[in-house]
């Protein structure tokens, strides 16, 4: 037997190929080069099987490598969308934080912005509940005079709830009530759980909460001004991020609240001052005007838009009254610290003088003085119709039955005066034209022509008066004798003011009516008072005061009349109600006699006394009407 | 003015009969006055206001002057103060309707005459009038009575009372 041998594969030694045979010869040439590619073919096989082992193994190899690769991979995105998470959490807090501040920035940019503080409140509002990501909430102001919280804005609440907490004190177990006891925040995790909620689980439980915090708002005084609270529909408490960021909202409400209650209330004090239809005006210590409101420049004719402070507070006084600004007013001012009476301002426009009742004082806050200020009122109309007044009066005094005793007299005495010398003097030369020697009849005649006609007018002249008197008969009707002396006082004040006097009135309040002609009695006051204005006429020394008192005396009504004037000369005291017994140069000397004639008719008794002190008192006692026999 | 009062068997006038100047703002008073005075012959002439005596060209004749006191406008008081200040010597008889008294010593001692009252007595009024024209310088009458002319003169130039 014969064995080929051929080495397979490459290098020929990754196997045999082994052939045998008994055949001799065996291999031929052929079979040889046939062996040969058959073991070519082994080795080819051989090779292709170890490649596809190799690939196999680099297939395996690969696949493993990239399943580690994989998994690598899938780690690491695992890890990046970690990050990734990581970092958009941090970027949501960061823009929460943002946000925080962003609205804390707009919070403490609303104090110039003009808004209402309602608008002010609803943002603060709505900043805290957005960066604490509450579902509802609400700010309630403190009042003071009820000494409880009100709810001035809130988001998410109801009727039911509103009203439960409409007014909410101290005591009274809630979040904010709680907060406003003791100053400091209040946080309740849980309602149902908390125990001092208690009395308000139903309605939390309606409106929908289950947690709340309360912030206080307090002012930098530390005046607790307000509560700030947010409520979540779940259990919950707010981080100390959230907390720290509320306080910083909480403080900045406070301050903005602070803010406009106190400019609310200078507003109101501006717009007092501008309102106002009295002179208002402000100047620096030195005199420098620094303001003057709306009304006062009107008042004098200043243009809205003119700047004051070129002037000195004396530019507005006129310059009638510029010494006595000067000498009187200001003085006092330094002393007293104010001053007040009447004063003439002047026109800018027309140099016209403007008669004012000035009050003028300083401004302090506290000790220091900070300027003067001036409130004036324009009392020129009052002084027209004093004037009117006084005028009406004076002719009204002058006309009818209320002129005084003497002047009536003396215009009835010459008014029939004249006619009645005329008919006597026509009577004689009637009388002497008929004693001629040749008796003038023509004459006679037209004498007695005249006799008749001027009686008549005398007669007329009677009834003329009789008229102004109306009444010829008295009326006796019940009267105050308080309002006696003031319509009396009325009539004489034109009187009072020229002879520049001044009246005290003493009046009970207690007095009985009495029964009289209002008339008659009204001339007996005037006469007095008239009397006593005179007789102070020519008093210099002291006040020229009259002094009317009125009170009971023995049961009747006293009325005294006191002037501090020249007094009762003892010599002529007897004489002073005598008829045509005057001290007067112009006088009837009928005054006193018809008074004291008029007052007996009543029942009364007026008596004159002298003074203590100077001058004289002059008294009327009338007795009260229930006693009063009819005359 | 009223016209002047002439009677048929006065004589004519020659510009030196005596008249007597009224001057009172009441109608009836000088209608009155002026017939009292007619009726004893004297020529007399009437005036409401001072003004208007003040407008009158006056004559020499003797003439006197009876004035109220109290006249609107121009009083009697200030026509005597006139009157003596321009020199003029008519004498003046006061007539007064109301009590003035203590016009009565202001007027005399300004140089008037004589001082009534209404109602006056008619005699009283004519004797005082008659009086001072007697009385007058250049008077027929007092031309031979140097007493009577001495106090004619006093009591005419009443700056020298």
């Amino acid at each position: 037997m014969t064995i080929a041998i051929l080495g397979v594969g490459v290098p020929a030694d990754d196997g045999i190929l082994v052939v045998a045979s008994d055949r001799p010869g065996f291999p031929t040439v052929i079979e040889t080069l046939l062996l040969r590619s058959v073991a070519n073919q082994a080795t080819i096989a051989m090779q292709a099987a170890g490649v596809a082992n190799l690939q196999q193994r680099v297939a395996d190899e690969i696949e493993r490598n990239v399943a580690e690769r994989t998994a690598e991979i899938t780690r690491s995105n695992r890890e990046l969308r970690e990050h990734e998470r990581e970092l958009r959490g941090l970027h949501e807090q960061l823009s929460d934080e943002f946000d925080g501040l962003a609205r804390l920035h707009e919070v403490s940019n609303w104090w110039t912005v003009n808004a209402e503080l309602q608008t002010v409140l609803e943002q603060v509002l709505d900043a805290t509940i957005a960066m604490q990501k509450a579902d509802f909430g609400n700010v309630q102001l403190y009042n003071p005079v009820l000494k409880a919280l009100e709810i001035v804005a809130h988001r998410g609440f109801g009727e039911e709830f509103l009203a439960h907490f409409a007014s909410v004190k101290t005591d009274e177990g809630a979040a904010c009530s709680r907060a406003l006891a003791g100053r400091e925040r209040v946080l309740i995790e849980d309602v149902t759980v908390d125990p001092s909620f208690a009395p308000h689980r139903e309605i939390a439980a309606r409106a929908g909460y289950r947690a709340v915090q309360s912030t206080p708002l307090i002012s930098r005084a530390g005046k607790l001004l307000g509560i700030l609270s947010t409520h979540f529909r779940h259990p919950h408490r707010p981080s100390a991020h959230d907390l720290r960021l509320t306080d910083l909202y909480a403080r900045q409400a406070a301050e903005i609240i602070d803010f406009r209650l106190a400019a609310g209330e200078l507003r109101n004090l501006a717009a007092l001052a501008e309102n106002s239809s009295d002179f208002v005006a402000i100047a620096s210590l030195e005199g420098v005007p620094q303001f003057v409101n709306a009304a006062g420049r009107e008042i004098v004719g200043l243009d809205r838009a003119e700047s004051v402070a070129a002037r000195q507070m004396g530019d507005f006084v006129h310059e009638h009254d510029r010494e006595r600004f000067e000498q009187e007013v200001l003085p006092a001012l330094a002393q007293k610290g104010r001053w007040e009476g009447e004063i003439q301002f002047r026109s800018f426009r027309t140099d016209d003088p403007i008669p004012m009742l000035h009050h003028v004082f300083y401004i302090r806050e506290g000790d220091p003085r900070l300027g003067i200020g001036t409130i004036s009122r324009n009392i020129t109309e009052r002084k027209r119709s004093e004037d009117n007044l006084r005028r009406t009066q004076e002719e009204l005094a002058h006309v009818t039955r209320v002129m005084s005793m003497g002047e009536l007299t003396a215009s009835i005495a010459h008014e029939v005066n004249q006619p009645l010398a005329a008919v006597i003097t026509n009577g004689d030369a009637c009388l002497r034209w008929l004693a001629r020697d040749v008796p003038d009849l023509a004459e006679a005649r037209s004498a007695v022509h005249r006799i008749i006609s001027d009686a008549r007018r005398a007669s007329d002249v009677i009834g003329r008066i009789r008229s102004l008197c109306a009444k010829s008969t008295v009326e006796k009707i019940h009267l105050a004798v308080n309002d006696l002396i003031h319509e009396s006082l009325a009539l004489a004040s034109a009187k009072v003011s020229s002879h520049r006097a001044s009246v005290r009135l003493e009046l009970s309040r207690e007095l009985p009516v009495v029964l009289g002609d209002r008339v008659q009695l009204q001339q007996v006051l005037l006469n007095l008072i008239i009397n006593g204005i005179e007789a102070m006429q020519q008093v210099r020394d002291r006040p020229r005061r009259l002094a009317i008192r009125t009170g009971r005396s023995n049961g009747d009504v006293l009325v005294a009349v006191s002037d501090s004037g020249i007094g009762l000369d003892p010599r002529t005291m007897s004489r002073l109600f005598d008829p045509f017994f005057t001290t007067k140069l112009d006088g009837m000397g009928l005054g006193l006699s018809i008074s004291r004639r008029v007052v007996e008719d009543h029942g009364g008794r007026l008596w004159a006394e002298q003074n203590p002190e100077k001058g004289a008192t002059f008294t009327v006692t009338l007795p009260p009407a229930d006693d009063r026999m009819e005359a | 003015m009223e016209p002047e009062r002439r009677k048929p068997e006065d004589p004519a006038p020659d510009g030196t009969e005596p008249v007597v100047f009224v001057v009172d703002d009441d109608l009836s008073v000088r209608n009155a006055i002026a017939s009292l005075i007619g009726s004893v012959g004297t020529r007399v002439e009437t005036f409401a206001t001072v003004p208007e005596f003040l407008s009158l060209d006056r004559t020499d004749a003797p003439a006197c002057l009876v004035l109220d006191v109290r006249l609107p406008g121009v009083s009697g008081l200030d026509l005597q103060r006139e009157l003596s200040g321009r020199g003029d010597p008519i004498p003046v008889i006061f007539i007064t309707g109301h009590g003035d008294v203590p016009m009565t010593v202001q007027a005399m001692k300004a140089g008037a005459i004589e001082f009534l009252t209404k109602p006056f007595r008619d005699q009283t009024l004519l004797d005082a009038i008659h009086r001072r024209h007697r009385a007058r310088p250049g008077g027929a009458a007092a031309a031979g009575e140097p007493e009577a002319a001495a106090r004619a003169l006093r009591f005419a130039d009443p700056a020298r009372a």
